[in-house]
């Protein structure tokens, strides 16, 4: 219980700074993002309104969506529909943003989580076989394969597995999604191929940092100690070692969630599943300026909590208490 | 096959070349084992913008839209007229009004009867100014209602592709009562169709269910049509050689691949959309006809289809394709490959050292290509061009808003020549950037659009598309193809001359 009083202790702090820095943070990502109004050539009315629009009807589309206001009074408007979770309505779908971001959540959530299980499944025993093996051949097998895994695009990879996998051997689902309210195994199985395809960079970015981590911390004094007082290797690795070795991965895994969320807009593509990747790379592609920035902003706002999560996590874990 | 009334069938002896089957009115499935519970997965390039047909502004949305939404008139799978929700039509003498004779014991969602009164609503609607109809409309001076099975269309002169337009978006028939509430008409459909949407991600998924007692029989056999948009074209194929869809449209480049999936037939077609290069006449060199008559005769439209297309589709000998009920004689001289003569021409035109100019195109692989294949045929007269590829969504508009010379792009097929003629080349058209008109079009097309008789209409039309491109208002290069590949278990599919398919009578054998 102590232990856990000093942990809390110096995490709590360690949030209130953080989410701190979230007001500016934001702050800037929301003006970043309504630039884009500005920044993104051509008129966005004249594209709502379609190549066959006169010049009254755009300009009523440019009135009905307050385009004519002054820029300042857009952006406070922009601002004030944010604070009450507002996020405008698509241009192209007359849907608000929020909605439809909402309602392809758990699909990119249900992919990204497939994905880093695997990535944690094959990354984590990956990673502590070639740092207990360092310089031998399972340590040279795993380097090279993860080097294999960093270097091939998801988008290669997921179309190999779409096509071997999904239509020669016809195992899996080459496309789509199923909720998971249609059977668990159904859920899964549509996102098997996909999820393997967005977590294998992953996967191999986790090998890869804790083989370092692990071989690094196995050289060290207590590791020495602690096998010299007698105890089992496989027990001085998981219980001991690898607890240490394991900090810079938990980083690693912070970032990839970011890497992952990008990574959804190709996988989502080549495996026809409408996500918020898939949504994001249509709302780009129709120049949908209120889906892109409410994307924008969705976007950084989970990474940021993913951030933040990573350095709790790290407050806890650390010893010294030198998260920051 | 449904039996056509006797106007309906004189408007097809008058306007049609063939009047038969298809997508029309009627239903295709000739198999006795269609599974009625079935449901058709379908995966298509896009969704719906928005259900409101008449105030959308996407005329693309047209494709989902007719899954839910039924016109006064249909059409058949060669572009021709058939009849929907009017039985039949007749043009008074004098070509001064349009009469439609209305389809009785139909019902809207809410129960309000089909009548003539709601056609009224509707139109009257579908003409506002705001509408993305309005221009289709533009012939219709005023609507009356005659008797509840008739309304009379006043026109402001003759007007015979207003009975094409009518099977597009203006002819949609919404429950009148709906047009109070138009936020929620965007997001779901409310009018007489075969389909109500049960279920929908914008942009994403449409699942709609079958209409109870729907009053053309032979055109539903579904009990669902589940659409899902899939942009990727491997994907699409992916998909259908997984089982996941049982019919997908396929772009000219996956026609082949998508033969090569066993268990499915793949029907191609040349549709009546086309890839142009437009030139905007106030820019560059283009101020001069010979200038523009010249990039016709540059540019070698059979290699761009085999480089471009795959070899699918046809090259340009006008601007509608060879099967089309508008002949291309009087214009296919006008665009012969000829880069002597284009050389000649531009040296008539004082430049004998070529010019440069900038042209915008959409970036999507077959334009891409296309317009490199087309840069190529230039140079070698001594014409520079820029390529500066868009997305989609920008380039129209940026064209027209000035930011280029000239664009390469697609224009989608409509439901009759004379919307596509007068979109892109009457003076005040939106779409005409340069609002210069070819001399003696307006009189062409009228002419043309007061004749009833298909053949003699289609000659006419001819004579109008001449003015266009003895003005070298357009370079018309190559015809899309569309494949569908559907799976064996698919029947009663026949590939429409438009590119959108509606699946009327589409069936799946049990």
């Amino acid at each position: 219980m102590g232990t856990a009083s000093a942990a809390t202790a110096r995490v709590l702090p360690l949030v209130g700074r953080r989410l701190l820095l979230l007001i500016p943070l934001m702050g800037i990502v929301t003006l970043a993002t309504f630039s884009l109004v500005f920044l993104i050539p051509g008129d966005p009315a004249h594209r709502i309104a379609g190549e066959g629009a006169s010049p009254e009807q755009i300009a009523a589309v440019r009135a009905n969506l307050g385009l004519d206001r002054p820029a300042y009074e857009q952006f406070f408007s922009f601002v004030g529909g944010l604070l009450q979770g507002d996020l405008g309505t698509s241009y192209t779908f007359s849907t608000p943003v929020l909605d439809m971001i909402l309602t392809r959540m758990p699909v990119t959530v249900s992919l990204t989580a497939v994905a880093m299980v695997f990535a944690l499944l094959i990354g984590i025993p990956a990673g502590v076989l070639a740092g207990r093996r360092a310089g031998r051949w399972q340590d040279r097998v795993v380097t090279v394969s993860s080097t294999v895994g960093l270097a091939t695009p998801n988008f290669v990879l997921g179309l190999l597995l779409a096509l071997v996998i999904g239509i020669n051997l016809a195992w899996l689902p080459a496309t789509g999604y199923a909720p998971m309210s249609e059977g668990l195994w159904t859920w899964l199985r549509h996102l098997l191929l996909p999820g393997i395809a967005l977590g294998v960079v992953a996967a191999a970015e986790i090998a890869r940092q804790l083989r370092a981590s692990l071989s690094d911390v196995l050289r060290q004094d207590y590791v020495r100690t602690a096998v010299a007082k007698g105890m089992l290797p496989r027990t001085v690795v998981w219980k001991h070692a690898l607890k240490n070795a394991l900090m810079p991965v938990i980083t690693v895994i912070g970032i990839q969630v970011g890497y992952l969320l990008g990574g959804t807009a190709v996988v989502e593509t080549v495996f026809g599943i409408k996500g918020l990747g898939d949504f994001a790379v249509q709302s780009v592609l129709a120049g949908d300026l209120p889906a892109i920035q409410g994307m924008v902003v969705f976007a950084v706002a989970i990474t940021v909590l993913a951030s933040l999560v990573v350095d709790i996590t790290y407050g806890y874990l650390n010893p010294r208490g030198e998260a920051h | 096959m449904k039996r056509i009334p006797t106007l309906a069938a004189a408007a097809c002896l008058v306007l049609l070349s063939a009047c038969g089957g298809g997508d029309g009115g009627s239903g295709g499935a000739d198999s006795g084992d269609v599974d009625t519970s079935a449901t058709l997965r379908y995966a298509a390039s896009g969704g719906a913008t928005s259900f409101d047909p008449h105030k959308t502004v996407s005329s693309s949305d047209f494709l989902v839209l007719s899954y839910a939404y039924d016109r006064l008139v249909h059409v058949d799978s060669e572009g021709q007229p058939v009849p929907g929700l009017a039985e039949s039509w007749e043009f008074a003498e004098d070509m001064s009004t349009l009469t439609l004779n209305l389809r009785q014991g139909v019902e809207f969602p809410d129960g309000t009867p089909f009548d003539a009164k709601a056609v009224k609503a509707n139109l009257d609607r579908a003409m506002q100014d705001d509408s993305i109809t309005a221009a289709q409309l533009g012939a219709v001076d005023s609507v009356r209602v005659v008797d509840d099975a008739t309304v009379e269309l006043a026109l402001g002169g003759p007007a015979v592709h207003l009975v094409l337009s009518l099977s597009d978006l203006g002819g949609m028939m919404v429950t009148p009562s709906a047009f109070d509430d138009p936020k929620a008409l965007a997001l779901a459909p409310d009018g007489i169709g075969r389909f109500t949407l049960a279920d929908s991600q914008p942009g994403a998924r449409y699942q709609f269910e079958a209409t109870e007692n729907y009053w053309d029989e032979d055109g539903l056999k579904l009990a669902g049509f589940d659409l899902q948009v899939i942009t990727d074209p491997q994907t699409v194929l992916n998909g259908v050689g997984s089982d996941q869809f049982d019919c997908a449209l396929v772009s000219p480049a996956m026609i082949d691949p998508a033969s090569q999936i066993p268990g499915t037939n793949v029907e191609t077609r040349t549709v009546l959309t086309q890839t142009v290069l437009f030139p905007n006449q106030t820019k560059s060199e283009f101020g001069d006809v010979r200038v523009r008559q010249a990039l016709n005769h540059a540019i070698d439209r059979e290699a761009v289809l085999e480089g471009a297309q795959e070899g699918h589709g046809e090259a340009s000998t006008g601007l509608f394709p060879s099967d089309y009920f508008v002949p291309n004689d009087a214009v296919s001289d006008l665009m012969a490959y000829d880069p002597d003569r284009a050389k000649e021409l531009l040296a008539e035109a004082g430049l004998e050292d070529g010019f440069s100019f900038t042209a915008i195109t959409l970036t999507i692989p077959q334009f891409v290509t296309t317009a490199e294949i087309i840069k190529e045929q230039l140079a070698a007269v001594g014409i520079e061009m820029t390529i500066k590829a868009l997305p989609p969504a920008d380039a129209g508009v940026s064209f027209l808003n000035g930011d280029s010379d000239a664009v390469i792009s697609g224009w989608t097929g409509r439901p009759d020549p004379s919307m596509l003629l007068t979109n892109y080349f009457a003076e005040d058209a939106p779409q005409n950037v340069s609002h210069v008109e070819p001399e003696g079009f307006t009189d062409a097309l009228a002419a043309a659009n007061a004749e009833e008789d298909t053949e003699t209409r289609g000659e006419l039309l001819d004579a109008a598309q001449l003015t266009v491109l003895e003005h070298g208002a357009v370079v018309p290069i190559t015809f899309n193809s569309v494949g569908t590949v559907c799976s064996e278990d698919v029947v009663g599919y026949e590939a429409p001359l438009i590119g959108n398919s509606e699946f009327r009578g589409v069936g799946i054998t049990g």
